[in-house]
């Protein structure tokens, strides 16, 4: 084998000039010391890097439920809005809003029918369709005044997924994995794992933007190899596949000799790294050592109900999310930097209480084991766990389609409600509050580029420094704001 | 202050830079404005001038401020309140507040600039380019100016350039820089054989010359145009046309359409005087932006959404500047405000964008050939129609012309209305029929009506929309629709109903009908197909039925109708009216066409045979002895050759008919227009030369080529120069402005934009030549150890550089080695095998990815279906630009997943099998013996690599070739499973597997992605 040529290789070459790294970084044009991480950083893409400052997360588990599910009947209840129920849309609160299928003459407030239950010893409150979840109560932040730019789902995912509602943007996972490379040694540093349907965005959700493809997020297929492209052809068999490898290293040696070019070194890395994964792969997703009474928590055997007339209905969509959450906590064991759970088909224009309902029997009992898993293993200290859609609901009654069906809720930008816990979160608060009706923010306004902001903060990154000139820019997961949220840490 | 360069370190700032910082030879590009940008023009630019203070140019930094006091005094540091407030002690008074102070060194440097003068002057991008002095010659072995340039450079930091790369590394260099794809063995030889001295020119002209120039240089045009096959965002729709612009593209580069024309074409060519078809193709390039379709989307958003990408894709492929920033503000650090951001948003903001009819020109000369010969098989037959004449037909023609073509329908009156399976069926004042009921089984509705008609030959069903049915109906299910699967006819003697007889329906047509459900199907016994009106629900139909024979009863006739439901439980037709004629087969509906009335006014003997053949075509007319004529007429209108141009589109932009009001929009929204603007370009650059009243897209072309405009050439030229060497002389491609990296070799830049413009006439080609005959490019790129130290990214240009190839070639090299390319030029996207769940990871379950068939299987990679949200993997694996936003310099990054790909992907696995399989027929076909195994693993080499294998490379490949061709021969099983056939003898499938083996291996060497 051919274990640290690449190193070696740069080692030789940087302690060779007098000054090494210092001297390389200063004869540069611009000396953006600090402003550009990685520019000049020849290291191995994904070797840890430090952080700007210690770090109270090591990993994070992101859990998109792409379509924006309601707030207000699952984290953010609001009274009022059920006394006013059926009544119009207020004067005050229809100047320059926008939807997409209500229109503001008939417009009607629409309460929750949900019944919300103070939780844990913080007393938070959830809707009664998150049993699970919200006996993680105390570990548990709730933030109820998000709000994004963007009211369209594609746009607002990317502004979720990358900081701005344009296709083109490393997603946060990118980011993190640029900033401080990735400890997992058989497995890339970013892990995407779907169930069910699409997310809008697709792959712009995982994608590295202008960032090398390094950080782009490896997707975990639910059939098949786990990753494209893992399994050796028909008829190579490990050995084989050894061999292949052999061989390859020591050509690319040669070559390496002559052409002195360390981009070979990097390759061998490569197809080491893809050999191992090989074995790792299949290893992380074999999951026979599992308990059976792990296995049961999460949900993994669970059966997909008779009725299946629901929007996100897959024939295997509670086992195969079930299955994401333990996986992810796999991947969390394996040094796995980041690891996007992706669920798609919140989007209740109609038939809110059957679909909401559905959709989180499907979601709200694995999220619920995962968090405890993460914390009776220790790893919730330094693992964080993001539960979030890209935007929220209307307040109001979108009664547009729904021939017979219950009528739902519109796309709502100007405020939704996120879940964050472990990885130096304080369990057990709110953070912010929306006016009596859930309009807008009143509380404490966290605009996603402050989301953003916080998360590398925790991180032990500077949002501010995280940068990378593309286009004639030092362009920023925060893209041009963002603003460090203190509340929300453990003290 | 200086001692802190030690002298290592001022030897590495000599070489990184063409000229040097030292207290003689401060420039401000260089040196001074980095250290403004970053410490100070956040609150003094153009955005803020606090304190009055703004340091964007000379005389505005040089200016009293209101505080009485100067920022800056040349020649005078210690009266620059500048240079005082970046040294002073207390925390309040030390500027940047809140920030670290500057290193020692950095002020050092601000004081030495001042103290000499504090030289400012204009960008240098900005100035014009200057025709530069060829450096003066004396470099033994330069090849031309070019090298001049960079040696004379390299001398200054004490350097030489590299030796030329070897033969085999030359040829394939510049075949794949200029083709993309390898040198096959013959052409290796031929090359390495060649004594004649002009060898290397030579093979550099045939290869500019090659067909596959335009798909190489293609691509990357493709990259800066943000060019896909889908619309992105939500729906991300596939947009079958938008390869006849790529068409464009590679046509226009192989011909080397002058670049300045090329600008105009793509910029303007809807507004040229008589525009050609591909003129206005050209101007697709701005079809490329997202489209966001996406439910309850606002369309003048997304618009407006459309016009900024425009606006910052021109901005920054031909001027190499950012403007994205403008849209919200003035730019902080280039002399451009927001108001001259939407001047020249102006020039793209009244556009239309339709879909134009786009044949390639040998699609139509084929059309014509063929239509030609349909036409002389066709004449005689309508000649024979025509001349046919009978009494019937002629009393026919007569009573149509009495009747001036109209076909007379009455409605019938229904007597009784019946529902089999008991559904409530209403006769309405106007004689519709309206169902009600459970609507949960097939149902069959007979309706009886009596009528004094004679001579019947047609029923009419008027299937009816109304606000009372689901989804307005017509049918009852809750999309609206209906399947009618049969009508049966009955008459009777109106006195003697019982005595009725069924009447056969023979020909059937309506004026829609669901795809897969045709009106014809309802003729049929079949109880599962009929005639349904998907997607067109919700609105009025309608269906004539001939019958097999005119009838009708002298004292009145009962017509009884069934129409039968039986296809669905539910799809019950839910509102309709009946009708008869009794003109013989009237056409469908209405009145006809004038046309028709003129032809029939005409008398028989006024028409020509096209137009009796018309006109009985037109009513059906119906005689048996002309049956077969029209059976053979309607045989060969089926094939009918098709006019291409309704085929193939393109899409493009004109200008629209109303010019639309351009604004500010304040903070870039949309919803909050400001100032209004006119169409205009940035102060800092050359005036504008418009033509008329209002300055327009050709206007705008001819300026950003004008012989003023310093930009448009360097940036072409840097560009083209960065994919020879991997970077440009400018650095950051894409940002001539104030932040950029000034180039490295300003001269050579400006020498070759002017020679671009001058002596080339913007022939790209030309341009390129001069570059491929250099031994700059001719260099080596293997890096001796100095270098590694001296100018590890290679700046200088002492060597050639190492570049893995892009996506798209790599896929290309692997099908080219393997010979399983398919070569041909141009035409739709394909779909290359991927796994059949991948496309289902974006929102659109809808959308699919049928593989292609045959030689579209193995098409070059920049053909492959390019579906923004699930682009193929193998080409975002490698770096593919991802088609969101101009892309004009790719990543070249080094992955596992590359690897996987390379290694276990089925179409690179293919490929090695392939190649594999033409070792063994290429060599020695049928013998195994040593030679034979050993002549076989270097012309592996050949194939791959394009060389010779060292000993130690063929020692490492030949014993792998024995080791697996023993494993395999021992499991045979195994060896078909690799080359996926059992039809081989065990022997021969054994080696065939163990070259696959080889070939596997040499596939997935970084040389063989590599351009050396």
């Amino acid at each position: 084998m051919y274990p640290h040529n690449a190193d070696l290789l740069r080692r030789d070459f940087l302690t060779s000039t007098a000054s090494g790294l210092g001297a390389l970084a200063l004869g540069t044009q611009l000396q953006r010391d600090g402003l550009l991480a990685n520019e000049k950083d020849q290291r191995p893409l994904l070797t840890p890097r430090p952080s700007h400052f210690p770090a109270r997360a090591k990993r994070c588990i992101f859990v998109f439920l792409a379509g924006a599910p309601s707030q207000i009947d699952l984290l953010d209840p609001k009274p009022l809005l059920v006394k006013h129920h059926g009544e119009p849309l207020p004067d005050t609160l229809g100047e320059g809003a926008r939807f997409a299928f209500i229109s503001k003459q008939t417009a009607r407030l629409k309460g929750s029918p949900r019944t919300f239950r103070r939780c844990g010893e913080s007393g938070t409150e959830f809707s009664d369709l998150l049993p699970w979840i919200s006996r993680a109560a105390d570990d548990i932040a709730v933030v109820r005044s998000m709000h994004t730019d963007e009211f369209n789902h594609h746009p607002a995912q990317l502004m979720m997924s990358t900081g701005v509602g344009r296709l083109g943007r490393p997603s946060v996972g990118a980011w993190i994995n640029y900033g401080l490379g990735s400890p997992a040694e058989n497995l890339p540093g970013y892990v995407v794992l779907s169930a069910g349907a699409g997310a809008s965005g697709g792959s712009s959700n995982w994608s590295s933007g202008f960032l090398p493809s390094i950080y782009r997020g490896t997707v975990f297929r639910n059939q098949g190899e786990p990753i494209l492209n893992l399994s050796n052809p028909p008829g190579v068999a490990g050995a084989d596949q050894q061999l292949s490898l052999q061989a390859i290293t020591a050509l690319n040696k040669i070559r390496l000799q002559a052409t002195r070019d360390p981009e070979i070194a990097n390759r061998v890395s490569s197809y080491e790294l893809a050999f191992r994964m090989q074995t790792a792969a299949p290893e992380l997703v074999d999951l026979s050592n599992e308990s059976e009474t792990t296995l049961r928590d999460y949900g993994v055997d669970r059966k997909e109900p008779e009725n299946h007339r629901h929007r996100g209905y897959t024939p295997n969509a509670h086992a195969a999310f079930g299955r994401n959450c333990l996986l992810a906590r796999r991947l969390v064991e394996r040094g796995v930097r980041f690891i996007n759970i992706m669920h798609a088909s919140w989007d209740h224009h109609d038939a809110l209480q059957k679909d909401l309902q559905y959709n989180c029997s499907v979601v709200d009992q694995p999220i619920g084991a995962l968090l405890r898993d993460l914390k009776q293993r220790g790893l919730l200290d330094d693992t964080l766990v993001v539960v979030t859609g890209e935007f929220g609901r209307t307040p109001l009654e979108d009664a547009h389609e729904g021939k017979g069906q219950e009528p739902g809720r519109d796309h709502h930008p100007f405020a939704f409600s996120s879940i964050l816990a472990g990885g130096g979160v304080q369990g057990g608060q709110v953070i912010g509050a929306t006016d009596e009706l859930g309009w807008a923010p009143v509380v404490d306004p966290v605009h996603i580029n402050d989301f953003h902001a916080t998360l590398l903060h925790l991180f032990g990154l500077n949002h501010l420094k995280l940068a990378k000139r593309f286009g004639g820019f030092d362009i920023r997961l925060t893209n041009v704001g963002g603003r460090v949220i203190e509340k929300l840490f453990a003290g | 202050m200086r001692k802190i360069f030690s002298t290592t370190i001022l030897a590495l700032w000599v070489v990184a830079n063409e000229s040097t910082w030292s207290a003689e030879n401060i420039e401000y590009d260089r040196d001074v404005r980095p250290l403004l940008a970053k410490h100070c023009t956040q609150c003094h630019g153009r955005t803020k001038a606090e304190a009055g203070l703004r340091l964007t140019d000379r005389s505005a930094a040089l200016r009293l401020l209101p505080s009485g006091t100067h920022a800056i005094k040349p020649g005078n540091a210690d009266d620059s309140v500048l240079l005082q407030r970046i040294t002073a002690t207390t925390e309040t008074d030390r500027m940047p507040p809140e920030a670290p102070p500057l290193a020692v060194d950095e002020i050092a440097l601000l004081r030495d600039w001042i103290e000499q003068g504090a030289e400012w002057p204009d960008h240098w991008s900005f100035q014009p380019i200057r025709n530069e002095p060829l450096p003066s010659a004396g470099f033994q072995g330069a090849r031309n100016a070019i090298d001049h340039f960079i040696w004379r450079r390299l001398k200054t930091a004490a350097l030489q350039p590299s030796p030329e790369a070897s033969r085999t590394v030359l040829l394939r260099r510049i075949t794949l820089d200029t083709t993309g794809l390898p040198p096959t063995p013959e052409q290796m030889q031929q090359f390495l054989d060649s004594v004649n001295p002009d060898f290397y020119e030579r093979s550099a002209d045939r290869l500019l010359a090659s067909p596959h120039y335009g798909e190489r240089w293609g691509r990357h045009w493709l990259d800066i145009a943000r060019y896909a096959d889908s619309d992105g965002y939500e729906s991300d729709r596939p947009r079958p046309f938008a390869w006849r612009w790529r068409q464009w593209v590679i046509d226009t580069l192989n011909a080397d359409l002058p670049f300045d024309q090329f600008t105009l074409h793509q910029i303007a060519g809807d507004l040229l005087p008589d525009a050609t078809l591909d003129q206005r193709i050209a101007t697709g390039f701005h079809r490329n932006t997202l489209v966001n379709r996406e439910g309850g989307t606002n369309k003048e958003e997304d618009r407006v959404k459309r016009t900024v990408d425009r606006t910052n894709t021109v901005g920054k492929v031909w001027l190499g500047v950012t403007l994205g920033c403008c849209q919200c503000h003035d730019h902080k650090y280039d002399p451009i405000s927001q108001e001259e951001y939407y001047s020249f948003y102006g020039f793209f903001n009244s556009l239309d964008e339709p879909n134009v009819p786009a044949a390639l020109p040998n699609h139509v000369e084929d059309y014509h050939r063929q239509l030609e010969a349909y036409q002389q098989q066709r004449n005689p037959l309508i000649a024979a129609i025509a001349g046919y004449n009978s009494p019937k037909l002629s009393q026919w023609d007569e009573e149509l012309q009495r009747s001036s073509g109209t076909t007379n329908w009455e409605t019938l009156k229904p007597r009784a209305a019946h529902s089999q399976v008991g559904m409530q069926l209403t006769v309405a004042q106007d004689h519709s029929v309206f169902a009600q009921g459970q609507n949960d089984k097939a149902d069959i509705y007979t309706i009886e009506s009596d009528t004094k008609r004679m001579e019947i030959t047609s029923i009419r069903l008027q299937v009816l929309a109304d606000g009372r049915l689901p989804s307005r109906g017509p049918g009852l299910p809750n999309n609206g629709n209906f399947v009618l699967t049969g009508l049966r006819v009955f008459v009777a003697p109106m006195a003697t109903p019982e005595q009725r007889e069924e009447i056969r329906v023979v020909a059937a047509r309506a004026d829609f009908s669901q795809a897969g459900r045709n009106i014809q199907s309802v003729l049929g016994n079949g109880r599962d197909d009929g005639w349904a009106v998907h997607p067109q629900t919700g609105r009025d139909h309608v269906a004539v039925f001939d019958l097999d024979r005119a009838v009708g009863f002298p004292e009145g006739t009962r017509i009884t109708i069934q129409m039968e439901h039986f296809c669905h439980e539910d799809h019950n037709l839910g509102k309709f009216r009946l009708g008869i004629s009794s003109v013989p087969a009237p056409a469908a509906i209405g009145p006809p066409d004038a046309s028709i009335v003129k032809i029939l006014g005409k008398g028989r003997a006024g028409r020509t045979d096209e137009e009796q053949f018309r006109l009985l075509s037109y009513y059906k007319y119906v005689e048996p002895a002309l049956e077969p004529l029209f059976e053979k007429a309607r045989k060969l209108s089926a094939a009918k050759p098709q006019d291409p141009s309704a085929q193939t589109m393109a899409q493009v932009i004109q200008e629209a008919t109303s010019r639309r009001a351009t604004h500010v929009l304040v903070r870039g929204d949309f919803l909050n227009p400001g100032k209004s603007v006119s169409p205009g370009v940035p102060a800092t650059l050359q005036k504008l030369a418009q033509r008329g009243a209002h300055p327009d897209r050709v206007d705008l072309a001819q300026w950003l080529v004008a012989p003023d405009n310093p930009l448009t050439a360097r940036v072409l030229v840097n560009r083209i120069w960065q994919r020879f060497f991997g970077r440009g002389l400018a650095s950051s491609e894409d940002d001539f402005g104030t932040q950029g990296s000034p180039p490295s070799h300003p001269a050579l830049l400006d020498w070759l934009a002017t020679r671009l413009r001058g002596d080339h006439h913007w022939s790209v080609k030309q341009l390129q030549k001069s570059i491929l005959f250099s031994a700059t490019y001719r260099q080596s790129s293997q890096s001796a150890p100095h270098l590694l130290t001296q100018d590890p990214e290679n700046r200088l240009l002492a060597r050639q550089a190492r570049l893995r190839v892009e996506a798209e070639i790599v896929r290309d090299l692997a099908l080219a080695s393997s010979n399983l390319l398919d070569r041909r030029i141009g035409g739709p996207s394909v779909r290359p095998p991927q796994p059949a769940d991948l496309i289902k990871l974006g929102f659109q379950t809808s959308l699919s990815w049928e593989v292609s068939t045959g030689g579209d299987r193995y098409r070059r990679g920049l053909y492959t279906f390019f579906q923004r949200t699930v682009p193929y993997p193998a080409l975002i694996m490698f770096d593919a630009a991802d088609s969101n936003t101009s892309c004009t310099r790719r990543e070249r990054s080094n992955t596992p997943l590359q690897a996987l790909t390379t290694w276990n992907d089925p179409v690179f696995v293919e490929a090695a099998i392939a190649c594999g399989r033409r070792l063994l027929d290429d060599v020695a076909p049928g013998e195994f013996s040593l030679t034979a195994q050993q002549q076989r693993i270097r012309h592996a080499a050949h194939l791959c690599l394009s060389r010779t294998l060292i000993d130690r490379e063929f020692t490492v490949l030949s014993e792998l070739a024995r080791a697996q061709y023993a494993r395999y021969r021992q499991d045979s099983t195994a060896a078909q499973q690799i080359i996926n056939t059992t039809d081989f003898p065990r022997d021969e499938s054994a080696w065939w597997a163990a070259y696959t083996a080889v070939a596997r291996i040499l596939m997935n060497l970084d040389e063989f992605i590599t351009r050396e």
